[in-house]
Parts: C-alpha cells; structure tokens; sequence
C-alpha cells in the first residue's frame, strides 16, 4: 500500500460545475489510472471557492498549486508535467489582469490575499458530504463545548457580547433575538435558517450551504440550545438543487452521529432539522413571509406589530437568521467574542462575504473584515473595473438596495453606514457598474424585478411600484415630463413610510439614490432627450465615420436587420428609420468607426 | 383591571384596555381614521395602509397601521401629523389611479384633498383590500376565494379562476367589498357572482314559492348547524 | 456511523487532521523528490514509491511528500531534500528504494521514538502510538 502524496482539490460549487467541473473530474480519475497514479494523487470535489468566474478550479496540495478555467484537453500535460515531474505548468495559472504575470499560489492572488475567511474558512479545503472533513477542521467541537460547558444565557451572552448582527439585511443584533425567543412564552420554539437567497447576482448562503453545510448545522444547533427551541427548519429556495442535496447529507450524517436528534452528545438536549424548499418567490426571503411559506400558505409578510420571536411559526417563539449569522455561531463559541469583535466596526462586528458582480476584473465570492472600504474590495480584491474603463457606481444591499457614486467609494462598509448613503447592507450583494450604464436603466432595471416580485398585498408597495416602472420607462423612452422627478420622489417617500414589509420599504432605494446622485442624468432624459450613457436606444443614433470605416463589411454580417449598406472600398453607411440600436455593428467593428451618439 | 393601560390621542390622555387596536380607540373617541380594508368582522389586515397614524415610544418615531397596532402603556398616537398626511395622501393617489371612476374611492380622496392626475390610471376597481377572501374564509368558513398572483398581476379569484364548486352564493363578499366591485345578481331562480362565474339555483318557499336563497348555501348552513333536513323548506314569512 | 461521544469526536479530529495534513500544508516535514527527466532516468520514481510505501505502513501522513523539477544536479540524481519546520533542509543524492527506506526511518522512526510518546499537542500523535504498537 501506497501513502497519498498528493490531494488535488477540485472546486464542486454550483459556478464551477456549470463550466465542466465534473466532466474534468472523470477525465482527470482517467488519466491518473493511466498514468498509475490513482493510489497516490487524491481527487477531493470540495465547496466553492468563490472565484466562479474562472472555473473549473483545481488546487494542488501540498504543492499549494491553483490553476484556473481548466479544459479536459489540459490535463494530460496536467498529470505529465506537474504530478509526475513537479513542473507547474504556467500556461494553466491565474494571470494578473493588468500585469499579466502567472501567478501560482492562492495566497499571492489578489483576489484570495486579501480576503479574511471566516464564515468560508473551509471553503475548497474540505469535501462538504464528507461531516469528518468538517469535524478534522474543528467541526463540532463548537457544540460540544456549548452543550458541556455553558449554559444557554452564557450562550447568549457570549453572541451579545460579540455584536453579531443578522446577516440576511435587517442587521438586527442576533443575541437580542434570541434573549426575545427564549423568553417568550411557548409550549415548543422554532429556529429557522433563511437560505432563501433571492437577489440577482448574489450567492454567498448558496455558496455556504453548498460548500460547508454543518458550519450552518452546527450554528443551529447551538442557537437552539440558547434559545430552547426543539425544531429547526432550513428554508433553501428551489433554484438550489445542489445546496439541498449537501444539506440533506449533512443532516443524515449529523444525526447518525448523534449530533442531531434525541440526546446530543449525551447532553439530554434534543433538536432536529428539517430542510423546506422555497418555490422561487422573492418576497419569501422576508422572515414573515418565509414563515408562512413554510406553514403551507402564501408567502406574503405580515404586520410586525407582533414579534416573530414572540408569535412565529404556528403562532410558536420563532428565531429566525440567515445563513452567513448562522455560520459565524460556532467561531463565536470557539474562540470567543472577543476574537470575533477584533475585527470589523464599532457598531458592525465581524466579517461580510459579498457577492461582487458586475464591471470587475475579478467577479466572485469575498469575505472581507467589516469595515473595509468600497474601494478596497473594488479595486485591491475586484482588480479594479475590466477593460480600463470608469468606475460609476456600485449597487450594494440586492435589488432593492441603493447605488453608490464614485464620491463614496471610500466610505467604510458597514450596516450603518451604507444605510447613511442611501443604500443597504442586504444580504451582501455588490454590483459594479462601468461608465457605461445609465443610471436612469439600472433603476428601471430593478424596479422592473421588484415590480413581479412584490406580493402585492399593500397599496404602497404594490401599486408605487408600477407607478415607478411607468414613469421611468417613459423617461428612457423619452416621454419624460417636468416633474417627473419630483413625482418618483413621492412615490418613494410614500413607500418608505408606508409599506407593509421591509421589501416595500427598502423598494424606493434603486431609484431614491440615483436620484440623488445621478440627477443629471435624469435631467438629460427628461430636458435634452439624451442618454449621456448612450444605452436607452430610444434615445440614440448609431452611424458610421465614413473616415475610419475600412468597409471590411463586418458590420453589414451581422446586422439582423439588414440596414446597412455598402461595398467594397466603400464607406458604410447605417439607415437610421430600420435600425433597430441592437449594437452588434459597434461590437463588431474592428476601428471603432460606429458611432453612437 | 390591571391590564389597563394609558395613551395619548392626539395629545388627549385616554386609558384603554390593553392590546386593543388603536383604530377602535380612535373610533370610540370619535377621532376619524380612513381605512379601506377594515371590518369589525374581520382579523385587522393592515394592508390598504390608509389607517396609518403616527406612534411614539421610548423616544422613538414610527407610522404604523392603527387597525392592527395594540394599546401598550405610554404611547403617544398621533393621527394627523404631516408624515401620517403625506403618506396617506400619497396612498390615497395610488389607488385613486387605480380605481378612478369608482365613487367611493373619488370621494373619499375629496375627503382628503387628494387629487388625480399625476399617475396613468390603471382603471381596476379592485383594490385589493382582500375582504372577499377574508370574508369567505374567516366568517363563512368556506375558503372559496384566494389570490392569484402576486404584485400587480395579484387578484382575489377562485382557485384556477375556474367557476367555483365550493362557493355557496351567500353574497358575504359583496356586502363586504368597499368598491362594489364584486357583482351579484339574482334572475330567474339563478344566483350569479359575476366575478367568481358562480350560477347558483335558489331554493323555493314550500308554500308562496319564493326564492329564499341558493340551495347550496341553505345545505351549507343546514349542515354546519345540524338542522332538521325540513329546516329550510319554508321562507321566514311562511313559518 | 452510529452515536458519537465528545470523546470520540475529537478522535475524529485528530485523525482527520493527521490525514489531510498535506492538505493544510502543516505537516511535521517535508520530504521532496527531484523528478526531473534526468532524475526519472536514474530511478526516482522507485525512490517515490518507496517513500510513499513506508509513510503508509508507519502511517506517518504528517510527512508531506513534493515532487520537484531537477534543480541542475543532474549527475548526484536522484536527489531528496528533507526539510523540517525551522531547520536547515538537508540534501540526499543518488538515492536508491533502499537508501530511502533508511533515510525514512532515521528521520521519521528512530529520532520519533526517543521523544516522550504521550502528549496531546502535537499532531503526529496518531502515527507515533500505530508505530510503537
């Protein structure tokens, strides 16, 4: 028998399947046999590492080799020049976006180095459906210090000292919750773990439940001692299959461990979990909403006049968290809330994981100290906006957060201050967005989501924001009227104040802050016609420099329409009444001789 | 009693029972707050948000809906601060687009001084109070309505719009509706519900051959009272 | 898998991260063999096997083993270098399965048996009580 000498780690998250992760992993089990080197290299399919951009992604241990966007044509050379003869091979690693050097390891990366992982400190390290892999990283050994050692109120006190603060948006502080819970009277309490992550472009909880679902299990557990409550549920939205199938195995494992059911851990506390899919809908990430969801009914919020700690599920003491607060429960018990309170704010304690999206260099998953600036994440871990072009604005919070100008790029990322800007922390989504948007379309952009997602059950909510989608269509069309501004603005006023739920209230934000940083823009729709951007095609001309075109005729290829005309060795020239602005004569053009204007 | 609790209305210190919902205080003092989903029958809803008022507790400022918010000691309700106005102007002008031409809701933004204009109308008198629904399921007991869809596709309808086979025609939720949206009529021995496409034969007078009320509904009532099979067989003159 | 103690939960742990050291990158040391073209023609690949039998019959896991590009040697191929936490790496040249075996046991065996036996920090805990059993 031979020792492993080698475990090579490939990334099983959701991004890296969708780009062949797994068909790599069978070729990759191929050549190994091959080569005869199957009882001695190891292939472990961990969590997602986050940099999804560039997968499939495979690490190299000990070696601490990464190399990126892997094909099935690499690996034979793979195997031949690194795991035989110990050659990294160059061509296969990340390359810096503006240096272009190769760069090996994960560590001198950038986008890794800078990061602080905590809530993802197993991330690509470990195989998610294998729990000793969990417990090998000091899995458990959270709760096996909870259930011996303290008491639920030492529990409590140790998350209130800590300053966690719920994760999913609202950034309510998590030990209040939980004091609220337990003390409310009940014949049974409920925990739920909301991982029903809705806002476009954002997948952290997909990402944790995927790639380390007992660090969310073991969260769970430990609250539910705190809190005394003797069920737990895990809300996953449908749309993540593969976080439902980690989830399940891990409770499988949990309980034939004995770390979920009667008696755990010989301690006479007894809990047990159970997963509950969502159907899709936005608004049953709203902790109302996701309870009645679960009880079998229409996901639609309800007055908070009552607690939800107090009446919850089936009218029961409920404590609800989202995945990421969930996931930093055991880091808080091992190391205590001092370590957990050494980085971060004053008022946000901790580390965020963003989701960050858009016109960067490096699009992925971060976890970054609280705290950090905008333009830190942006420009040190994003590698600053792709193609050399301006940054505008970056839109933080999820849909129904706010955009935020270049002027606050330097504003420290925290729940209170986001929310100062006009925008939100949300659940951690981080769009990006180059010179060439306009503001006026990313807000119609939204609203447009937000306007099939709202459940329709208050007037504010429902009808401000068809009311929105109207009249900001009609601006980037160019059917905008003088005070059209001013009435957007009312609108959202009225929804602020009064809307149901958080979704209605928080709504207005996509327009409110481009409003209030944008304004021009909005003018120059409104006044002079014009999209400064030159995005809204209602509201720009596409011609042709009869001085730069080289008449190659690329254009006229690709033109769907068939409005361009023209020769060999002759200008070309673009009919502006069949054009339909679809931009795929200004892609094409290889001397940037189509104009828009 | 000791679960009374004091507040102040508007300025004027009341004492109330504890947990009662600020609109029925405010209805008791004569203090006038618009609401358009609310029915004394009814579990308070909260959703049309025209009831908002403004609440002040340990310093810190909300708007809340006072159909649903209860007394607690030492809150300061207001009902017409220039927040609670403004939004419930702004309110108001979102469902007078909504529903333009309908009486009541024209003449309650006269009322309060809202005008139209500003918005494209949508012209649905539906407004979504959802009293219908609430109606069939709270009161009646027979669930027949529910909505459809949600944001501004949401609509109170029977289950797959499909003619309703548990509707029992007692016409709750046309007496309920604030708007007359929902449309009934009785014509030749046949109870319509024009928005749930229920037709239901009525029942007869055994001796004046009047129409009492739909069959399923006298079955419905004779069922869930345990009363005699012959119960119904007679109209109230002609017992 | 049926009910687990503390006790046994730590065991898990403890085994688990003795397993996966190489993974983590801590491991007790590390032990690299030259497999450049010229090293493979002068038998490192038998030198490779070797090692790796022997780690897994002392189930020392916590040795870590690199392979490595020739580093202009050539001649004293096959080359391993040995390289412990906080010491100077010392070189091997033309090594052979049972020169290795050797080196293996000098360094990992014999130096590890006249340390105390017992003691919970270290990680190699696992490999030292297999090996004196």
């Amino acid at each position: 028998m031979k020792a492993v000498r080698s475990h090579l780690l490939l990334c099983g998250g959701t991004g890296c399947r969708a780009s062949g992760g797994m068909t790599l992993k069978d070729i990759l089990e191929a050549e190994l046999e091959k080569r005869g080197l199957s009882d001695e290299m190891k292939i472990v399919v961990t969590g997602c590492n986050g940099f999804c951009a560039l997968g499939p992604i495979l690490v190299v241990q000990p070696d601490d080799v990464i190399y990126v966007s892997l094909k099935p044509k690499d690996i034979p050379e793979l195997v031949s020049e690194h795991f035989i003869k110990g050659r990294i091979v160059k061509r296969l690693l990340y390359k810096h976006p503006v240096t272009k050097q190769e760069i090996p390891t994960m560590q001198q990366i950038p986008f890794f180095a800078q990061q602080e992982l905590r809530v993802l400190r197993n991330r690509g390290l470990i195989d998610p459906e294998k729990i000793d892999e969990y417990i090998g990283r000091d899995g458990y050994s959270a709760l096996a210090k909870a259930l011996a050692e303290m008491t639920p109120d030492q529990i409590i006190d140790e998350v209130e000292k800590s300053g966690l603060r719920g994760r999913g948006g609202g950034g309510f502080l998590t030990a209040r919750k939980w004091r609220t819970t337990r003390s409310a009277p009940g014949a049974v309490r409920y925990v739920i773990c909301n991982g029903d992550e809705g806002d476009p472009g954002a997948f952290m909880d997909r990402s944790v439940m995927e790639g380390d679902p007992h660090s969310v299990i073991e969260g769970m557990i430990i609250g539910a001692y705190a809190i005394g409550a003797s069920k737990g549920y895990i809300y996953v939205r449908m749309e993540y299959p593969l976080a439902v199938k980690n989830l399940a195995k891990a409770l499988t494992d949990a309980r034939a461990y004995g770390l979920l059911g009667d008696n755990i851990l010989g301690s006479g506390f007894s809990f047990d979990i159970e997963i509950n899919r969502g159907g899709g809908a936005f608004i049953c990430g709203e902790s109302s909403a996701l309870m009645q969801s679960i009880m079998g009914k229409a996901g639609e919020p309800r007055a908070k006049y009552i607690h939800t700690s107090e009446k919850g599920l089936w009218d029961m003491p409920t404590n609800l968290n989202n995945v990421e607060t969930w996931a930093n429960v055991p880091l808080i018990i091992n190391h205590g809330s001092a370590w957990f309170a050494s980085i971060g704010t004053k008022g946000s304690t901790g580390t965020k994981v963003f989701s960050l999206v858009g016109g960067v260099n490096n699009v992925g998953l971060v976890e970054v100290p609280m705290g950090i600036t905008l333009r830190e994440i942006i420009y040190d871990i994003g590698g600053g906006i792709k193609d050399d072009k301006k940054f505008k604005a970056v839109q933080t919070g999820g849909p129904s957060g706010g955009c935020i100008p270049a002027e606050h790029l330097d504003t420290p990322v925290d729940f209170d201050e986001l929310t100062k800007l006009g925008s939100m922390m949300g659940s951690g989504g981080m769009i990006v967005m180059d010179e060439d948007t306009c503001m006026v379309d990313v807000a119609r952009y939204f609203i447009n989501f937000l306007v099939d997602e709202s459940c329709g059950k208050c007037t504010p909510c429902r009808e401000g924001l068809r009311h929105f989608l109207t009249i900001l269509t009609r601006i980037t069309e160019g059917q905008g009227q003088e005070g059209d501004v001013e009435l957007l603005e009312e609108i959202g006023d009225g929804m602020i104040w009064g809307s149901l739920c958080a979704l209605g209230g928080s709504a207005p934000n996509p327009v409110m802050s481009t409003i209030k940083y944008f304004r021009d823009e909005y003018d120059a729709h409104i006044r002079d016609k014009k999209c400064p951007a030159r995005v809204c095609t209602k509201l720009i001309t596409f011609s042709i420099d009869p001085e730069t075109c080289i008449a190659c005729g690329k254009c006229k290829k690709v033109c769907p329409v068939n409005c361009i005309t023209g020769a060999k060795k002759v200008p070309h020239v673009i009919d502006e009444s069949i054009c339909i602005r679809c931009r795929a004569c200004y892609e094409v053009c290889p001397t940037d001789a189509v104009k828009i204007r | 009693m000791d679960d009374m609790v004091t507040i102040t209305l508007n300025g004027t210190e009341i004492k109330a029972q504890k947990g009662t919902p600020l609109l029925s205080i405010a209805r008791e003092k004569n203090v006038y707050i618009p609401t358009l989903c609310h029915n004394d029958a009814l579990v308070p809803y909260g959703v049309c948000r025209m009831c908002l008022v403004e609440i002040e507790k340990g310093g810190r400022k909300r708007i809340v809906t006072s159909c649903n918010y209860p007394a607690e000691e030492g809150l300061a309700v207001k009902t017409d601060t220039e927040r609670v106005v403004k939004t419930r102007s702004i309110v108001m002008e979102l469902l007078l687009a909504r529903a333009p031409e309908n009486k009541m809701i024209v003449d309650l933004a006269a009322r309060l001084g809202v005008k139209g204009g500003r918005l494209t109308e949508v012209n649905d008198d539906c407004i979504l109070c959802g009293m219908c629904v609430r109606v069939c399921d709270e009161v009646v007991g027979v669930s027949a309505l529910g909505f459809f869809s949600r944001g501004t596709s949401r609509m109170p309808t029977t289950p797959f719009a499909e003619p309703s086979e548990t509707c029992i025609g007692c016409g709750s939720c046309v007496y309920v509706c604030p708007t007359g949206y929902i449309k009934m009529e009785d014509k030749d021995g046949t109870r319509y519900i024009h928005n749930w496409k229920v037709a239901l034969k009525m029942a007869t007078c055994k001796k004046c051959g009047m129409y009492i009320a739909p069959q399923r509904q006298l079955d419905y009532i004779r069922k869930t009272a345990d009363l005699p099979e012959d119960f119904y067989d007679l109209c109230f003159s002609c017992r | 898998m049926s009910p687990i103690s503390a006790d046994q939960l730590r065991k898990i742990k403890l085994k688990i991260q003795n397993e996966n050291a190489l993974r983590y990158g801590v491991g007790r040391a590390k032990v690299t063999v030259h497999m450049g073209t010229c090293g493979i023609a002068s038998g490192a690949r038998d030198v490779l096997e070797s090692l790796l039998v022997d780690i897994a019959q002392y189930k020392a896991t916590d040795v870590i083993v690199a392979v490595d590009d020739c580093v202009g040697l050539c001649e004293r191929e096959p080359l391993v270098t040995i390289l412990k936490p906080g010491q100077k790496p010392i070189e091997y040249e033309k090594m052979n399965p049972d020169k290795m075996r050797h080196v293996f046991k000098e360094h990992f065996i014999v130096t590890e048996i006249q340390e105390p036996v017992e003691g919970e920090s270290g990680q190699s805990n696992e490999g030292k009580r297999s090996q004196s059993n």
